[in-house]
């Protein structure tokens, strides 16, 4: 075979890819009081604590853990998700809280597996950037990721979307590196294994890579005319297809083991599992104007989030990469003289990476509530491309320099391009569900094209200072879209007052204050709030750019007996 | 002379650049609190009887916690938006929308802006209302009418009043029900959670034995104020629940006498499309509208999604009578605005 083509990563990339994963945590780890807790977060604290009983009932000699009664107690709840990060949460609140007690924030302390493989993304991406161009397209992409605001928020959540996007391109990578090494098969069937037990979404790499592999077979084919490599060789159908075994046998294994719940009745539990992503019931998605209930649901959906949604420094360096790579692709495709260079399709292994998230979406009838969490994984990819857009754009730009000169140039070129997106993240961050780039017009822009921007809850946190200041002594607050674990979780961390009270789901008629979370299809509930208050002038409220994010309202009076008009009783 | 050529690289940067600027220039638009309050203190400080305050684009609704105590309506329909109601309208606008951008999409009637003042990001127009005015409104004067049921041959009157609209079934008295409506939200709400439980395990004979939070009364079948999500925004009217095989009655006998009776009216979006079912339940519904015992207009609503206008030829005298009817009850949740106009 040809010399590969591809760069590999040095012990001193590894070493920068994860000192920006560090100083990535360290920024996640001091902004996240300012990030609030989304419904299904609050659930998932739940869940890892009980999850987290189970792992101690393992060095408690009283406590059958493997028996039914254990594994049901410890996972039954939730089970609709797997549950390593479930785990990971609820041992990581117990480490850092209550064994070490390094923190009192105890959303924090659940938090930290989230932010760590969040951070891990950024050396992925890194370690991408350098192989598939040069550690510049690397360092670009690392600021690429780190500075999307609605992925940094994601990257705070105790949920699982950043943690799935880690394991995408985490399973990615080892996969690039075992397209020419069987010891990296295995290690990408472990990843497998850890991605589907992370979320459901990985369900759709494998058949992304089984793509770029056929592709890699068959261009090997193109160029020696045969599938196979000579005897005392190796070729992409030998590497393949131990990537395929690892990831059956081993990535199949490691789901098992991971998830106790499977332990009995493994058949009808994996199928209620299937089952209920499978027929996933679909959430109103407020797009363009549109409340759409039921699919088919636009096909246009997630490119135009995307570029709505993306930082338009990111966006067009993006773009660029696109291109270059997408040419390279190309070019590497028509050459099919043996001594061509092997990149492994290493191009077509990024943009397939980059699509598949997003194509998933894009089909009619796939649920999209979540909007832009769903094709996050699809965003390491698109950061390399950012990091490779960057500094082709330097070479364009900067025709006369060369070596170190050309570099400097391009790094602060980047830096230039890429600073609109570092302060759109330190505004916009903490609220990343309501951020549009400058394309869109910001979040008014986005108001007016009838775009969402609230999401399940998470930015209660913005208006706990008002209910703090304004609610009386053992006030009775309707919370709206946050719930009571939420509430419990800001009253822990000592955000919210303890005395204040949470009325329940729908009981806007039953209380006093209530907090609304603007949502389009939410509306009727806010009418709700007028209607038994009998005003629909909210007293607080929270606000980006003069576009509502929360209302507080405050009856105006208590109830009284009601008159009796003439002719009535 | 040397040509400059322009290196097509340049248009990546160039780009960002220019979306630098538009950021810039939305976030320059955005008003402060303090506009919208030095906004709204500029029309108190002119109000007068007739007046009516609102605001646009519709999404600016930071504006709202500055107009408390001031006569607000939403302007969430500009295509459709009714100011008979006011003299004068005070229009508090942002974001690049200014008094002449919201009469000119009513080209029907000439509403004319005789002021303008800037308050930072905040424009206050004043607006002169042409056009027709309403004398005559049902959701403002709905203590003076009178609402029954009509069953075969039996009338049941819905004459308890419970502070904001008329109900025709009662499981106290009278006077037990407005004891109750008048409870403290912390009574209320447990009764509520006791109202939950009981419905999740429900016991023989529990009935309202625990409390029913709600007093006792039918949360739908009422004739009440209301505000509901009708055509994607928000509507103020009067909620006009029919029931399958009766005649849901109003009857105003003060009905001052106009040119024309307008009943504004649609089903609530969650029941004709927000939601996740096959299709609607809600069924055809019937109006009919009388002044004395002249029938002015029948019309049927199809359960189609919007808020609609319909408008009868008055000119009488004598009650004014709007009864609706539906073959079924089921998700008949139909609101509706009825006002008498004459020329201004």
């Amino acid at each position: 075979m040809s010399q590969p083509l591809l760069n590999a990563p040095k012990w001193s990339d590894h070493g920068l890819g994860l000192g920006a994963a560090a100083v990535y945590m360290v920024l996640l780890v001091v902004t996240s009081a300012d990030v609030g807790v989304p419904r299904d977060e609050s659930f998932y604290f739940y869940g890892a604590d009980r999850a987290a009983e189970w792992y101690a009932g393992l060095v408690d000699s009283d406590v059958r853990s493997f028996s039914r009664a254990e594994i049901d107690r410890g996972f039954k709840y939730n089970h609709e998700h797997p549950v390593l990060m479930k785990s990971l949460f609820g041992l990581s609140h117990r480490l850092f809280v209550d064994v070490l007690g390094w923190t009192d924030e105890h959303a924090l302390a659940y938090r930290l597996p989230t932010m760590a493989m969040a951070s891990l993304a950024l050396w992925l991406a890194f370690l991408l950037g350098v192989m598939v161009h040069s550690r510049l397209a690397g360092l670009f992409a690392v600021l690429a990721l780190a500075f999307m605001p609605r992925v940094f928020f994601h990257a705070h959540l105790a949920c699982f979307d950043a943690p799935v996007t880690f394991m995408w391109v985490a399973i990615a990578y080892a996969y690039l590196r075992a397209m020419r090494s069987r010891r990296w098969a295995i290690v990408t069937g472990v990843a497998l294994g850890l991605g589907f037990a992370t979320k459901l979404n990985i369900f759709f790499l494998p058949f992304t890579l089984l793509g770029v592999s056929l592709f890699d077979v068959w261009q090997f084919k193109r160029r020696t005319g045969a599938w196979r490599a000579p005897d005392g060789e190796r070729g992409p159908l030998t590497y393949h297809t131990c990537i395929g075994l690892s990831m059956i046998f081993i990535g199949a294994f490691v789901f098992w083991a991971h998830w106790p719940w499977l332990y009995y009745d493994l058949v009808p539990r994996l199928r209620e599992y299937v089952t209920f992503h499978a027929r996933h019931v679909h959430y109103p998605v407020d797009y363009l104007g549109f409340l759409y209930f039921k699919p088919p649901f636009p096909v246009h959906f997630p490119f135009v989030f995307m570029v709505l949604t993306v930082p338009v420094g990111i966006l067009v360096t993006g773009a660029v990469g696109l291109a270059v790579i997408a040419r390279r692709g190309l070019a590497d495709w028509r050459d099919v003289s043996p001594s061509a260079p092997d990149r492994r399709v290493v191009d077509v292994f990024l943009l397939a990476n980059l699509a598949a998230p997003i194509v998933v979406i894009a089909l009619p009838y796939t649920p999209i509530f979540g909007g832009t969490k769903h094709w996050m994984p699809a965003m390491p990819f698109l950061a390399v491309l950012a990091g490779v857009g960057v500094v082709r754009i330097g070479r364009g730009l900067f025709v006369s320099s060369t070596g170190a000169a050309l570099r400097l140039r391009t790094a602060l070129l980047g830096a230039a391009m890429f600073a609109p997106a570092v302060w759109a993240t330190a505004e916009y961050g903490a609220h990343g569900p309501a951020y549009y780039n400058g394309l869109a017009g910001g979040p008014p822009g986005a108001a007016e094209m009838g775009m969402p921007r609230n999401f399940w809850g998470y930015s209660t946190v913005a208006v706990l200072p008002a209910v703090n200041e304004q609610v009386e002594k053992r006030g009775y607050v309707f919370w709206h879209k946050a719930t009571k674990w939420a509430i419990d979780a800001y009253q822990r961390d000592g955000l919210l007052r303890k005395d204040v009270r949470y009325t329940g789901d729908w009981t806007a008629e039953f209380s006093d204050w209530a907090v609304y979370h603007d949502q389009r299809e939410k509306l009727p509930e806010e009418l709700d709030v007028w209607r038994a208050y009998g005003t629909m002038l909210p007293v607080e409220g929270h606000y980006i750019d003069g576009v509502q994010i929360m209302a507080v309202y405050h009856r105006p009076s208590p109830p009284e007996k009601p008159l009796i008009p003439a002719g009535g009783r | 002379m040397t040509r400059v050529r322009f290196n097509p690289w340049l248009a990546a940067p160039l780009l960002v650049l220019l979306t630098l600027w538009a950021t810039i220039a939305y976030r320059t638009a955005v008003p402060t609190r303090a506009d919208w309050d030095a906004a709204a203190t500029h029309v108190r400080t002119q109000l007068a009887a007739g007046d009516g305050v609102t605001w646009a684009p519709e999404w600016a609704t930071e504006v709202r916690l500055s107009l408390h105590g001031l006569p607000v309506f939403l302007l969430d329909d500009v295509e459709g938006v009714d100011f008979a109601r006011y003299d004068r309208v005070w229009l508090l606008s942002a974001f690049g929308v200014e008094g002449d951008d919201v009469v000119d999409r009513m080209p029907s009637v000439t509403h004319e802006v005789i002021s303008t003042h800037q308050f930072g990001a905040v424009t206050v127009s004043e607006l002169r209302v042409a056009g027709e005015t309403v004398v005559g409104d049902v959701y403002a004067q709905l203590e003076s009418v009178a609402v029954s049921l009509d069953a075969k041959n039996a009338r049941r009157p819905c004459d308890f009043w419970d502070g904001r609209g008329w109900h025709c079934k009662l499981r106290g008295t009278p006077d037990q029900t407005r004891a109750c409506l008048a409870e403290s939200t912390a009574t209320k709400l447990a009764k509520h959670r006791r109202f939950n439980r009981r419905r999740r395990a429900p016991r023989k004979g529990g009935g309202l034995a625990g409390g029913d939070p709600r007093c006792g009364l039918d949360r739908w079948l009422n004739v009440s104020r209301d505000v509901r999500v009708i055509g994607d925004a928000p509507r103020q009217c009067v909620w006009f629940h029919p029931q399958g095989g009766k005649t849901l009655r109003l009857e105003w006998a003060a009905a001052p006498s106009g040119d024309v009776v307008e009943i504004a009216h649609g089903f609530t979006d969650k029941m004709i499309t927000d939601h996740t079912r096959k299709e609607t339940r809600t069924r055809p519904a019937t109006l009919r509208v009388y002044r004395g015992e002249r029938l002015l207009g029948t019309q049927t609503l199809d359960p189609v999604k919007g808020w609609r206008s319909w408008r009868l030829e008055d000119g009488g005298t004598g009650p004014l009578r709007i009864e609706a009817e539906t073959a079924s009850t089921v998700d008949a949740h139909l609101c509706i605005d009825a006002t008498v106009r004459r020329a201004r």
